[in-house]
């Protein structure tokens, strides 16, 4: 190994110096191509969609979800949704709200209550609901900001079961 | 300088500029946090007056400097907008001005000394206390301190008449910007005494006695400050601090000392973290994580490297080399010892940078006695530094990282906190006025850009 060595001090000194350099040109390069990276237009992000806001609130991801609430994505309308763990693959309707209170997200629902707090009423009442059905009290507060809930929750119905009636009352056209 | 040596300072300004570009990119969108930005602006808003601002000696944050400052700019701004843009120039432009006042000082005028000072640029740059104070409150206190430190020790190192009294101006402005400033009144009156050609005896006496006056007058209000003020880092845990005034506030010296040594500790070794041995803690359970591994590595690498060094010029350096030994263990020293009711790593930020001057010497140092080396040893040198270098550079990557993890954070932050705060602070309009006012920019889409590396990068870089 030492055999493949440069004979010379000198030459071993530039060599040395060279090798140093090489960590620092690569992170020379990362930090270019960072800045380049916020210079140059974003790629087109995906069409915001409804389905979309609702898969971003069933990961608990607030910063996507936002961006999507910012891009101007209907909150107020019910939409299909499904997956195993909360519907048991079931399609039921629920808006973004209703999804976050069911999931006991509470920085999703603070969220949503801030920048898309256009939710009519009787769909904030179901929210409410949902996190009442998971023994979220405070939660069910917060969505209603502290007023009681006009009318009941459903009695003795667990949070999937809530989704049900909710969903039959939507399609229903009941509000 | 010969133009030689002009062009390996140019050129080492050259290689440094694409980080401090991608820093200012990445600090220009990180939103003002709404747990720390709207209090402050609240409290500058509600103070009566300059003259209030002042003279509070008594208060636990007497800093007139930083209030003045802050003062000036807000009474002078059109908006809060305005005042906050005015803040965040002039942020950014004290961040940028730490690493180039660094080049300024070490001026690489040979390869060597381009290859030592990259190494010890990032010692500085990727340094937990570096990171810590890249936090904008609006204006960082520390930054602005560690800037005037590496100042002083430059103005310091040649003769002139005006020196001496703007060293005294300085040291006493960063004092006023937070008590932090003590460490550079510290390393004034020590350089002074050992014969720094820009300062006097005699001004290093009137540093020292006006840093004592101040320590007094400001212990003269202590009686009213709690015991422990924030939580306390204790070994593999954090002690809230309600928690630590019940269990050590009967004789909490031992805690002020163990959070000394844990303020040094961080800017040597990189840990502990806020007095709490969390990396150690990781290795110990078998979790760390990658970045883990090179925080503590490199900076045992770096710190050896260093204490090398140290012992040589303790026993044969130069007047030179005495002085900057003597002045960065002067500020290692008054950091620590200020950090003593509890322990952050900003509280290290002039420490680094003092140790970051070490750092270049040092491997200067090893770059020449590697020349000397036989094969064999050369090789092992050789590798070592290589790997050292590696390791820095990876975490100056990294404090890009942390800077965008920040603007991540308080974005999100200001996504799920403003509906609680509403309700909270709703008989403070003041407060209400200025989140309202600060709250499109905690939520310009900006901030959330993506990046060009993987998420995975993350666990090698460095989480917050």
């Amino acid at each position: 190994m030492t055999r493949l060595l440069p004979d010379s001090h000198a030459a071993r000194a530039r060599l040395l110096v060279a090798l140093l350099a090489l960590p620092a040109l690569g992170s020379a390069i990362f930090f270019t191509r960072f800045v380049v990276n916020r210079v140059l237009p974003e790629p087109p992000r995906p069409e915001p969609t409804a389905a979309a806001l609702l898969d971003v609130v069933s990961g608990s991801d607030v910063l996507r979800a936002w961006v999507l609430v910012n891009a101007g994505v209907d909150t107020n309308a019910p939409h299909p949704f499904s997956n195993r763990s909360l519907t048991n693959d079931e399609e039921v309707l629920l808006t973004p709200l209703m999804l976050a209170a069911a999931r006991g997200d509470e920085n999703m629902v603070r969220m949503l209550l801030t920048y898309a707090p256009g939710a009519d009423a009787a769909h904030r009442r179901m929210a409410s609901c949902l996190a009442l059905s998971r023994g979220d009290g405070d939660l069910a507060a917060l969505i209603l900001s502290g007023a009681p809930p006009d009318t009941p929750c459903p009695a003795g119905l667990d949070t999937l079961g809530q989704l049900r009636q909710i969903t039959a009352r939507l399609r229903s056209g009941q509000p | 300088m010969t133009p030689a040596q002009r062009r390996w300072f140019a050129g080492s300004v050259l290689a440094v500029t694409p980080f401090l570009v991608a820093l200012a990119c990445a600090l220009w969108v990180v939103p003002y946090a709404i747990s720390e930005t709207v209090g402050v602006l609240e409290d500058l808003e509600q103070r009566s007056g300059p003259a209030r601002a002042l003279f509070e000696p008594q208060a636990p944050l007497f800093r007139p400097a930083f209030w003045g400052a802050l003062r000036v700019i807000w009474d002078g701004a059109a908006s809060i907008p305005d005042a906050l843009a005015t803040y965040r120039v002039l942020h950014i432009a004290t961040v940028l001005s730490v690493p180039l006042a660094f080049l300024l000082i070490v001026r690489p005028a040979s390869a060597a000394e381009a290859a030592a000072a990259a190494l010890a640029l990032a010692t500085l740059v990727g340094s937990p206390a570096f990171r810590d104070n890249l936090e904008n409150l609006p204006l960082n206190q520390m930054m602005v301190i560690t800037l005037i430190g590496l100042l002083v020790w430059q103005l310091a190192a040649a003769p002139g008449w005006w020196r001496g009294p703007v060293i005294l101006l300085l040291t006493f402005v960063a004092i006023g910007f937070k008590e932090e400033g003590l460490a550079v009144s510290a390393a004034v009156a020590l350089i002074a005494w050992f014969g720094a050609p820009g300062i006097s005896r005699r001004t290093g006496f009137v540093v020292a006695g006006l840093s004592a006056v101040y320590v007094g007058w400001r212990l003269l209000g202590s009686g009213d400050w709690p015991v422990f003020m924030q939580d306390v880092g204790l070994g593999f845990a954090s002690v809230p601090a309600s928690d630590a005034v019940e269990r050590f506030g009967s004789f909490p010296y031992p805690i002020y000392a163990y959070n000394a040594l844990a303020s040094a500790g961080n800017v040597l070794f990189s840990e502990p973290t806020s007095g709490v041995f969390r990396i150690t803690r990781a290795v110990i359970d078998g979790t760390a994580a990658p970045w883990q591994i090179v925080h503590l590595a490199s900076s045992i690498g770096a710190t050896a490297l260093a204490a090398w060094w140290a012992a040589g010029a303790a026993r044969a350096g130069g007047d030179r080399d005495r002085r900057l030994l003597l002045a960065f263990l002067a500020v290692l020293v008054m950091s620590a010892a200020l950090g003593f009711k509890y322990t952050r790593d900003r509280f290290g930020g002039v420490a680094v940078a003092f140790y970051a001057l070490v750092v270049f010497e040092a491997a200067k140092a090893a770059l020449a006695r590697a020349d000397a080396m036989p094969p064999r040893r050369w090789m092992a040198a050789a590798l070592l530094l290589v790997l050292l270098q590696a390791g820095w550079q990876l975490r100056t990557i990294g404090t890009l990282q942390f800077v965008r993890d920040t603007a991540e954070l308080n974005h999100k932050e200001w996504l799920v906190d403003v509906i609680e705060r509403r309700r909270t602070y709703a008989d403070k309009p003041v407060f209400l006025e200025i989140m309202d006012a600060l709250q499109a920019q905690g939520t310009d889409p900006r901030t959330i850009a993506p990046g060009p590396d993987p998420r995975w990068f993350a666990r090698v870089l460095g989480e917050r």
